[in-house]
């Protein structure tokens, strides 16, 4: 136990003998192992606030619908004739869900025709959940009453040539195989930053879609639920199918997956270059030392013994390094929570599209446990790498006798 | 017998390059010799101590410790012997510059793995009999030269080995130093019978010693007359 401590104390003692070396080491790994953590968290949580942003404006976070609804497993294909019926959702949760149709219709002025998405919506429990609100720029949102109101994007109001107050002709077919034609009084604009969503999709209230699209008693598309991002997702209830976000909107996730990755490949990038800038300060420290390891092996210090007391400089010096890069992690994480960065400063002002919406977000950062510990030992596995070379080297000339 | 070395040849390079830092050395040493090797700069004076302490394994003979073979050792072992067996002053101290006097008398002990009680005894009398019982926490940039050789002294004793080699452990001392740890050799070898061989270049001490070993071009001859 002694000669474990003596090691120990000696390993620690040398630390000190270059202590502008040691410290700018030290702040390396300080350095290298905050940024890693910060920028983890920042991807993270920039890609949880985006999703969240976009999902919460109108995609929700999942979606109940009937079995077949998506035909072939393609998300972007839908079929209107598989609906679901309130009278199956007496005893339904409804605190988080709400009630949606999209129907596929011409919409048609004077001046022009405009296939388009229609999504008919309740109104009301809208206005609690979802964020799509936001995106009204002109006139007013829709009412439970209304009969046949329409919200139409800004760049579909210009195409069609139709204003606040304007009329329009709703022309599609009906679940009954009827042709559906009913006309539509614009009651406000929406602007998601000029996206697809400005441009092919129109909502009304679910009763006027209902009537319109002729849905027998009282049938519906889907149970969109908001405000669940992440969490635990229920069991689809009997006779309906659950399909998470990430399952419509495969892309994105493939998107946040990739910022992930990325992000994952600059922590090691990094990690690579510290490590090596690590090891060549590492092979010079112990190169001046040389002539004390011969010095050791001549009184008869052993191979391992040598090797040791380095690894535990090395060893120390991470704790040190590392420990505090950690601390910095946390501390610029926590300083961003509280003051959260605006994407705008990466895109020069600009909105982020996504799934044809514009997202301009503020990132909010979180702590993400598992990158407290996953950081850590990235760098600390690279600096015990960058050790080898040089400790296998010094083994080799301690026992030169020249 | 403690070293027997038996036609002893070390060379280095090869062809046109070839050099004889020893030839045929046949050297003995028994117990509680006190012996100093002899000769000009480049004689193989140092190549003869690096082959009695295993630092280096001959081109041909044998070199035996106490019946045992070193030159057919691994390194591990070779060093492993050491520490068991000898103890080694440097010309300039190498002592630990982070270690105090105490802790680099300990090291050699703490690297064998002997009891904490043990090791402080033996450090105290090691650090007592070199005279620096009152210095042992000081730093060696605390120390005069002087003194660092008597704290590498005490670190080649501690232990009580069978041999301890010394390299010109007085070149970079003073005469009246030089003197005083030639002494201090002797008093250890005198009263505690440890066998000590070191080089030196300093012709006043050879009428100090037991025996000489005079070297020139790698070949030994015994005597104390030139």
């Amino acid at each position: 136990m002694s000669r474990w401590l003596f090691l120990i104390k000696f390993s620690w003692r040398n630390l000190g003998r270059q202590p502008l070396r040691t410290l700018i080491m030290a702040l390396g790994l300080c350095f290298g192992t905050g940024y890693i953590i910060f920028a983890l968290n920042f991807s993270a949580s920039g890609s949880k606030e985006i999703v969240n942003d976009f999902l919460a404006q109108y995609t929700g976070d999942h979606q109940l619908v009937a079995p077949g609804y998506y035909p072939d497993n393609d998300k972007k294909k839908f079929d209107p004739q598989k609906t679901l019926l309130e009278s199956n959702f007496q005893n339904f949760d409804r605190t988080r869900y709400t009630q949606r149709i999209t129907l596929p219709v011409f919409l048609s002025t004077p001046k022009k025709t405009q296939g388009t998405l229609l999504t008919g919506l309740v109104p009301s429990q809208e206005l609690r959940l979802s964020n799509v609100t936001k995106a009204l720029s002109q006139g007013r949102f829709l009412s439970d009453e209304g009969r046949n109101e329409l919200l139409l994007g800004e760049k579909l109001a210009r195409k069609i040539g139709v204003t606040i107050g304007g009329e329009v002709a709703g022309i599609s077919q009906g679940l009954d195989g009827s042709t559906a034609v009913d006309l539509f009084t614009v009651v406000g604009l929406m602007n998601f930053g000029g996206g697809d969503m400005e441009e092919y999709v129109a909502f009304t209230t679910l009763a006027s879609t209902q009537e319109f699209g002729v849905f027998p008693q009282g049938g519906f598309h889907q149970w969109v639920s908001f405000g669940t991002y992440q969490s635990k997702i229920p069991t689809a209830p009997e006779g309906t199918e659950l399909v998470p976000w990430d399952v419509i909107l495969p892309e994105i996730n493939g998107s946040i997956r990739f910022i992930d990755i990325f992000t994952w490949i600059v922590a090691v990038i990094i990690v690579v270059v510290i490590s090596l800038g690590m090891g060549n300060t590492l092979m010079i420290t112990f190169l001046e030392r040389q002539k004390e390891f011969y010095s050791l092996n001549v009184i008869g210090a052993r191979s391992s013994w040598i090797a040791v007391s380095l690894a535990f400089e090395v060893l120390f010096l991470g704790i040190i390094g590392i420990g505090t890069g950690v601390l910095l992690g946390f501390l610029v994480t926590t300083l961003f929570h509280y003051y959260p960065i605006s994407l705008k400063v990466f895109t020069g002002g600009k909105a982020i599209m996504m799934g044809g919406m514009a997202i301009i977000p503020k990132i909010r950062l979180s702590h993400y446990t598992h990158y407290y510990w996953q950081a850590p030992l990235l760098v600390f596995s690279f600096l015990s790498l960058s050790l080898i070379l040089p400790i296998h080297r010094i083994i080799q000339r301690s026992r030169r006798a020249d | 017998m403690l070293i027997e070395m038996q036609n002893l040849t070390k060379t280095y390079g090869e062809g046109d390059q070839l050099v004889h830092a020893t030839r045929g050395v046949n050297l003995e040493i028994v117990e509680g010799d006190f012996i100093a090797v002899v000769g000009p700069s480049g004689s193989g004076k140092t190549t003869l101590l690096n082959l009695l302490a295993g630092l280096i394994g001959p081109t041909s003979g044998t070199i035996k410790h106490r019946s045992k073979e070193i030159q057919t050792l691994s390194l591990e072992e070779r060093t492993a012997h050491r520490l068991a067996n000898m103890g080694f002053v440097f010309q300039d101290y190498q002592l630990l510059p982070v270690l105090t006097a105490r802790e680099n008398v300990e090291l050699p002990l703490q690297m064998r793995g002997e009891p904490q009680n043990e090791i402080d005894q033996k450090t105290k009398w090691a650090l007592e009999q070199v005279g620096l019982g009152s210095m042992m926490n000081r730093y060696p940039k605390q120390l005069s030269g002087g003194q660092q050789q008597r704290v590498a002294i005490a670190r080649a004793v501690a232990g009580k080995p069978s041999l301890i080699l010394a390299d010109e452990p007085t070149a970079n001392l003073d005469s009246k130093t030089a003197q005083d740890i030639i002494d201090l050799f002797k008093r250890l070898n005198h009263e505690y019978k440890l066998t000590f061989v070191f080089s030196t270049h300093d012709p006043r001490l050879i009428d100090q010693v037991k025996r000489v070993i005079r070297i020139k071009d790698g070949q030994t001859q015994e005597g104390k007359e030139l």
